[in-house]
């Protein structure tokens, strides 16, 4: 005679666990619907949020309590806080800067966005198929959105660090830290060979490294971009030398008439944290005019 | 460094005026190429340090400030100038690093732009010479212009425009992208081979950086990726140097070349006096037990042997006796050797208690060893060696630290290299202007050159004065060595050690630009200013009262002159004591 087996027999005995309640979950209450959103630039809204994982595993660390593994969930928030500042600048850029509006113009949302998305808010959609966690991504959206078609050359060692963390940040993704076969060609097979298939061991020291590493990136790209941006605003106006005129007003060279304009653009790269502030609009005003003026002096 | 001599002298002659300028001129990055040549001793030793630099292999040149290295490399460079055997040299100067230094505390790009100034620093120098070598080989400057590729005058520009913290022109950026390893090494190549040279040697001079360990580990791998089967690097870099970074191991990379005369050498007096008569004509006028007595309290320094004599002269001429001329001129000496290394406190705030306990542990070292000396006066040898357990120093990163920093100012020497027993001992002989200071070599109440030149003479103790850390610092104090640390500049926290981020807050802890603190130096505590011109810097408020205003200055001569008496020669005087205050201070 044959002894029916019961399903659950096996279906209940390879891994059993409790069922869970409800039947679904409700996952928009997951979200904040009461956060309004704070008026922090992207430069300041990337610094709160590394600040925020930094004293996560720091503390952590002091209280005895750090392991690799709270390390790699840490690893993938921090590359998470580039991506956001990325967004971020780029979106506000859009809504402030008449050259980045334009360029966006002929860029399509999905529907839903156009429908349904406050203005403000609209740029985002545009980023939202885009993964900003990519060296090749960011130059990309910098040059099509914003017209930094070159980067300078200086920052290249920065956002070579960038790509390997993006990289390894795949595994941590993925694969639970361990590290997989195309991850290893990208980053050097010669080195990375032997790890293949082990899981990321960081330390303290070296999320300390990786936090640097990417604050250096924000920061470094925050300060060219904003550079290069206040060059075209002039070249590339009525005033200027460049014959592509994207903008349609020129800079009056006083800071009462220009003092709004400015302000509004020195906000989006500014940091106005006491940690490490930016110097204050008007002393950037007076630095932009006096190389305006060293520059046309030299020509 | 300057002779403080001059500092209580009266309102300076116009004769004097002509001295003080002179005495810049001991650094030899000032001396014209014709007295280099003549003036450089070529004594055994020498020669081997300039073969060292001629050859092939990679070097480092290790000495304290003023013991000749510039020299050295600038002799190499006209030898093989002037020689076709030898190979094509490449001199730079890498100095005014310094000036990029505000940039590593402000500027995530800072190594990158590192790497641009130290590259295109290095094409000026390869730009020079080999102008210079086509003109040995009669070579045409078009051809030499062609292989260059890059602009010389363009370049310098580079250099100019990130030396003053300004940002480059895209056109700046893309020349100094374009300015790689690889090119250099190729453009170096094919001069070599036009100017009929088989080998190439880079002599990178000044290239220690002491106060941006980030910056030299960046050169050092700039060093190794230059090397070449055909290209030798010779860097110069001051002793206990051992930050080269984590893919720079010394002692495989290159050969350290001690050029640091050891005062326990046989031939060490005829050594310092040789170049003391060849650079100094004056020195005939001091007695030759009192020459050599300066000659030893120099500790293996030309320079400083420079300075010896020079304030020997002026303070005999001032003073009633020869003994208290001796005595004032090596007083104001050590006094001053202590303050440069106290200004390492400044220099490096990190590291202040350090260096404090270092000068503790110096004093007293001295002081042992003067009492050994002083109970051998009637014996047959002399004592000059400290010896000091090495289980009180290995593993303790600080003390080892504190020893290093002694020595890189030059006041401890480490005889590490040679070891006949007491192998077991780290070896040091601790500065002999300091033990002349303390009277180690003289018997109580007499002054006797003569006396002190026969016991330096004598042969060495069997053993050196054994000593722990622990018993030249108190066993507390060696506890509690550690960094000083600023608080968080935002939260107010304290400082984890080797912390980048704040556990409290989570913000980047950052650290102060030591050149932008040293511009805000006043003015009149410039060393190397006499007494009359610090009062009247003082006095006047046409001037800036700090180094970092004077600097900014469009041109500080016109500015000097509006004070009462002050003409071309006493302005040019200032100018250069605060730009050698400058250099001596941070380089």
């Amino acid at each position: 005679m044959t002894t029916v087996v019961a399903p659950d027999a096996i279906l209940a005995e390879i891994t059993p666990f409790a069922a869970p309640l409800g039947s679904g979950l409700d996952t928009a209450s997951w979200f904040d619907a009461a956060h309004t959103p704070q008026a922090l630039s992207p430069i300041d809204e990337f610094r709160a949020n590394l600040a925020e994982i930094n004293t996560l595993y720091l503390q952590a660390h002091q209280r005895g309590d750090y392991n690799s593994t709270l390390g790699g969930l840490v690893y993938l928030g921090m590359v998470s806080a580039v991506e956001g500042y990325f967004r971020s600048l780029l979106r506000h850029l859009i809504l402030t800067d008449e050259m980045c509006a334009e360029n966006a113009a002929s860029k399509t949302v999905s529907y839903a966005a156009a429908v349904h998305h406050r203005p403000e808010l609209l740029p985002e959609a545009l980023l939202e198929g885009v993964s900003l966690a990519s060296t090749k991504n960011v130059k990309s959206e910098l040059n099509s959105l914003c017209n930094v078609a070159q980067i300078s050359a200086s920052l290249d060692p920065l956002f070579q660090t960038f790509e390997n963390i993006c990289q390894i940040r795949h595994c941590g993704i993925h694969r639970f830290g361990k590290l997989g076969s195309q991850q290893a060609v990208r980053l050097g097979l010669d080195k990375h060979k032997p790890l293949l298939e082990k899981p990321l061991r960081l330390t303290v020291m070296h999320l300390q490294d990786i936090a640097e590493a990417l604050e250096a990136l924000v920061r470094g790209v925050n300060s060219h971009c904003f550079f290069d941006m206040l060059k075209r605003s002039h070249e590339n106006s009525p005033a200027g030398k460049n014959k592509t005129k994207y903008y349609s007003a020129s800079w009056n060279r006083d800071w009462a008439a220009d003092q709004s304009r400015f302000e509004k653009f020195h906000w989006i790269f500014a940091s106005t944290h006491t940690s490490n502030p930016s110097k204050p609009a008007k002393e950037m005003y007076e630095a932009f005019m006096a190389f305006i003026a060293a520059k046309e002096a030299g020509q | 460094m300057t002779a403080i001599s001059l500092d209580n002298a009266p309102p300076l002659s116009a004769a004097e005026e002509t001295e003080v300028t002179q005495l810049y001129e001991e650094r030899a990055e000032h001396l014209g190429q014709n007295i280099i040549e003549g003036a450089t001793t070529l004594t055994s030793d020498t020669e081997d340090w300039i073969s060292a630099l001629t050859g092939a292999g990679s070097k480092l040149l290790v000495g304290p400030r003023g013991c000749g290295k510039t020299h050295l490399m600038r002799f190499a460079f006209l030898m093989c100038l002037n020689k076709k055997e030898l190979p094509f040299a490449v001199y730079t100067n890498l100095n005014r690093y310094y000036r990029l230094e505000p940039m590593l505390r402000r500027r995530p790009d800072a190594m990158a732009m590192f790497y641009y100034w130290a590259l295109s620093n290095i094409f000026v120098g390869i730009s020079e010479a080999a102008k210079q070598f086509a003109a040995a080989a009669s070579v045409q400057d078009t051809v030499i212009a062609n292989l260059l590729e890059f602009d010389g005058d363009v370049v310098s520009h580079i250099i100019a425009t990130l030396e003053q913290g300004r940002p480059l022109s895209p056109e700046q950026d893309s020349i100094a992208a374009r300015l790689s390893i690889d090119k250099l090494k190729a453009i170096l190549v094919s001069l070599a081979e036009v100017l009929g040279r088989k080998r190439i040697v880079l002599l990178l001079d000044d290239a220690a950086l002491t106060l941006t360990p980030e910056y030299l580990t960046h050169f050092f791998d700039i060093y190794r990726a230059l090397k070449g089967t055909r290209i030798a690097l010779k860097a110069s870099v001051y002793p206990g140097t051992t930050e080269y970074g984590p893919s720079f191991h010394a002692s495989h990379e290159a050969e350290s070349i001690f050029v640091w005369k050891s005062v326990t050498d046989a031939n060490y007096l005829d050594f310092m006096l040789d170049i003391g008569n060849k650079r100094f004509p004056d020195l005939v006028a001091i007695p030759d037990e009192t020459r050599a007595l300066l000659a030893y309290a120099a500790f293996g320094v030309p320079r400083a042997f420079m300075t010896l004599v020079r304030a020997y002269l002026k303070n005999v001429t001032k003073l009633a006796t020869p003994q208290a001329a001796f005595n004032r001129t090596i007083e104001e000496f050590v006094n001053e050797r202590k303050s440069e290394y106290l200004t390492l406190k400044d220099k490096m705030p990190q590291f202040s208690s350090i260096v404090e306990a270092g000068s503790r542990v110096f004093e007293r070292a001295a002081d042992d060893i003067t009492q050994a000396n002083q109970a051998l006066i009637d014996g047959t040898t002399k004592q000059l060696l400290l010896g000091i357990d090495p289980a009180s120093v290995n593993g303790q990163p600080y003390v080892e630290r504190m020893l290093r920093l002694l020595e890189e100012v030059g006041l401890l020497y480490k005889l590490d290299r040679v070891s006949h027993g007491d192998r077991e001992y780290l070896r040091y002989v601790v500065h002999l202007g300091a033990l002349q200071f303390r009277r180690a070599f003289s018997r109580k109440g007499a002054f006797s050159p003569r006396f002190s030149i026969d016991m330096l003479k004598r042969p060495d103790e069997k053993h050196p004065v054994r000593r722990s850390v622990s018993t030249l610092l108190d066993a507390n104090t060696v506890a509690a060595l550690g960094l000083n640390l600023p608080n968080c500049r935002n939260c107010d926290a304290k400082r984890v050690e080797g912390a980048k981020y704040c556990f409290n807050c989570g913000e980047k802890l950052t650290e102060e630009s030591t050149y932008d603190r040293m511009m805000l130096t006043p003015l009149i505590n410039v060393p190397g200013l006499t007494k009359w011109q610090k009062e009247k810097l003082g006095k006047w408020s046409s001037v800036p009262r700090t180094v970092g205003e004077f600097l900014a200055l469009q041109d500080p001569g016109t500015t000097l002159r509006t004070i009462p008496q002050v003409g071309k020669i006493r302005a040019r005087t200032m100018i250069d004591a605060v730009e050698a205050f400058l250099d001596e201070y941070l380089s």
